[in-house]
């Protein structure tokens, strides 16, 4: 470890980057033959069809998202072997995002927050019977984009994981910082309030059994958390749970006639001629935002939906129908999945919550994310990466013909709908480790997050900094080490520098704009 | 007339007495040392008081009008209590009686939040539920989760 830090890790990156960079074109087709070879195995062929088909099913609930279908299926992939887990659990978020769109397309009512961009233009479509031409739409715009994205990921994840390899601990800090204060300002609430609850997950990482002097911190004298606190119950106990409190006992919606053919799923020439540029758009925007931390999802679609509108001829057909704010966005969206792998694979630090999951997934079957995950594990990387494929193509077949039973899906009432949500959670939780006080654990951070809700607190930045707490601590620990307690060192490091440097414009920049946004209130 | 928004207010004094707190329990039960030789309760020391002081800056922030992007819901009691209930009766159930009786419990307690009660739904979902759980979890994924354990 000790050589690593003393090297600049900037110089060393940029001379040997030329040479790696062929080294890696030549390796690069024989991993990916490796990777064909993992995922077309049988059992891996069928993880992926269950967590698409799962996560579909789970999708198109309402209130469900993709956040809590990954966290309601973690607990079935433990018994599965590291790349089979990971495939399924991608295929849960390919298949849930898929769902959740069908839900705010023909409900109007958003799955979950980032499909709500398809309610806009989604439901009216649905209202003047092209509910299916949106849906076929969607799935080929989501097609594409991933398509765009995981190309990325593939060409510069490698890549990154070199330059990664070289990174000292102050590096990791702050581009963990950054991550975390990118990840916790983004979203729809107050910037500072984002930034705290990032800190109350740091803390909450801090429970359990200190690595370096053995001491159980924070546990209360409570045996059962000296291990720490569970992700999973957590993410379940903030995310399912709360939202089950919020929205049972409401009069739930109604559905209407819901009825539709194969054939009224296929759009009109006119519809492609309206969407190619959209979906071109959309992935590439989508594909930058992706890799930065804590802009996938929402903000990248919204931006995309204004783009659209923005250059389209006919702007007031917007919100009223247009194909067009189908197709921009869920490219979008889609690209960003499969760029935002790329740092969550090769330096280990999610972008968002769902990355954070599966980086949650990955520690659970014993391996330790970061640069080394793909030169130590390349059938895993490669495999999953080709299972992407597999998985979006999965999507497409499962969804054209199968969308009546969605459909029907969509019409259960609530009421019957939630007892099971909550029985789902239990025992996904339970089974993690056989233990009831994982249950216990639920209860409190659905009450938490109940809470929060009522404080417009929001939970995703208190899951990353769950997640994060551990490493970061130990990071920061090595690099005062290494630097005699002098915390200029994470300036002197130019990646570092940079890294802290953008974490303090994204910081500026979203206070500045929450700022001005009360300004404008009073 | 001055504005206050209570929830800021709540939220901005809540958190920074948690910061507070985890200073104090930090200082007062870990060592925290010097940054080159951190204590187990250094980091969470430094981060308490970062936490504080946001906390106090967020309660100040409640003093200013302002355009809130985030909805919260309404506090309703009965929903609250039916679904934290049906969890807790689930965990004190599910290991010493087995998942047939957690199940039945957590349906009939979390069908409490829906007025009015329909007493011959819940019956029907939550015999459903649980022939559902059972053949899902112990039948189909092995799970250890016996659907009766009246013996234990």
């Amino acid at each position: 470890m000790a050589d690593l830090h003393d090297r600049s890790a900037d110089d060393t990156a940029s001379l040997e980057l030329g040479g790696v960079t062929m080294e890696l074109l030549n390796a690069f087709l024989s991993h990916l033959s490796l990777g064909v070879h993992e995922a077309f195995s049988l059992s891996n062929l069928w993880y992926c069809f269950v967590g698409v088909f799962l996560g579909c099913l789970v999708g198109v609930l309402p209130g469900l998202g993709s956040l809590i279908a990954i966290s309601l299926l973690l607990p079935i992939t433990y018994h599965l072997p590291a790349s089979g887990a990971l495939i399924m659990l991608a295929g849960v978020y390919f298949g849930a995002d898929y769902g959740g769109g069908t839900c705010s397309i023909l409900l109007g009512v958003p799955g979950h927050p980032a499909a709500a961009i398809d309610v806009l233009d989604g439901y009216p479509m649905a209202k003047q019977g092209r509910g299916g031409v949106a849906l076929f739409m969607k799935c080929v715009a989501s097609f594409w984009g991933s398509a765009v994205g995981i190309i990325l990921l593939m060409l510069f994840a490698p890549i990154l994981a070199n330059v990664a390899l070289k990174f000292g601990p102050a590096e990791y800090c702050s581009l963990m910082l950054l991550g975390l204060v990118a990840a916790s300002t983004v979203g729809q609430g107050s910037p500072i309030k984002g930034v705290a609850m990032m800190i109350v997950g740091l803390l909450c990482g801090m429970v359990g059994t200190d690595v370096n002097s053995g001491i159980a911190r924070f546990n209360f004298d409570i045996p059962e958390l000296s291990d720490g606190i569970g992700l999973i119950p957590v993410a379940m106990g903030l995310f399912a749970v709360a939202e089950v409190v919020r929205n049972a006992g409401k009069s739930s919606v109604t559905t209407g006639e819901l009825k539709f053919t194969w054939k009224d799923q296929l759009p009109t020439r006119e519809d492609w001629r309206r969407s190619w540029m959209p979906m071109l758009r959309g992935s590439g925007l989508g594909a930058f935002f992706g890799a930065l931390p804590g802009t996938s999802g929402g903000m990248a679609t919204f931006l995309s939906y204004a783009i659209e509108k923005r250059v389209s001829k006919h702007p007031e057909q917007f919100g009223k129908g247009a194909i067009e704010g189908i197709a921009g966005p869920e490219s979008c969206n889609n690209a960003g999945v499969g760029t935002a792998f790329i740092p969550t694979l090769t330096l280990g630090i999610p972008g968002d919550a769902i990355m954070a999951l599966m980086l949650a997934a990955l520690v659970i079957q014993g391996i330790q994310p970061g640069p080394e995950v793909m030169t130590s594990h390349p059938e895993l990387f490669w495999g999953l990466i080709v299972s992407f494929w597999i998985g979006n193509i999965f999507l497409v077949i499962l969804n054209i013909p199968l969308i009546g039973i969605w459909v029907r899906l969509l019409t259960i009432p609530y009421p019957l709908l939630y007892p099971g949500i909550i029985l789902f959670t239990c025992i996904g939780v339970y089974s993690t480790n056989n233990s009831v006080f994982d249950i216990y654990s639920l209860l409190v951070f659905g009450l938490i997050g109940f809470v929060m809700m009522l404080l417009r607190l929001e939970p995703v930045p208190l899951l990353l900094g769950l997640v994060l707490g551990t490493p970061f601590e130990e990071y920061f620990r090595r690099t005062m080490l290494v630097s005699n307690g002098n915390f200029a060192t994470f300036i002197e490091r130019p990646i570092s520098a940079a890294a802290l440097a953008v974490a303090v414009l994204v910081l500026g920049w979203s206070l500045v704009s929450f700022l001005r946004r009360r300004a404008r209130g009073s | 007339m001055k504005h206050i928004e209570m929830r800021d207010l709540t939220a901005g004094l809540l958190l920074a007495s948690l910061g507070i707190f985890v200073v104090v329990y930090a200082r007062s039960h870990y060592t925290v040392g010097k940054a080159v030789n951190m204590g187990p309760g250094y980091f969470p020391m430094m981060l308490g008081w970062v936490l504080a002081a946001l906390g106090v800056v967020i309660a100040i922030l409640a003093f200013r009008k302002t355009i809130h992007a985030l909805h919260p819901p309404k506090l309703e009691i009965a929903p609250l209590l039916a679904v934290l209930a049906a969890i807790a009766a689930f965990g004190l159930l599910v290991q010493r009686f087995g998942l047939v009786p957690g199940t039945l419990a957590l349906t009939f307690l979390a069908a409490l939040a829906e007025r009015p009660y329909r007493l011959g739904r819940t019956i029907a979902l939550a015999v459903a539920l649980a022939l559902m759980s059972w053949l899902i979890f112990t039948i189909g994924l092995q799970m250890t989760l016996p659907a009766w354990n009246w013996g234990a």
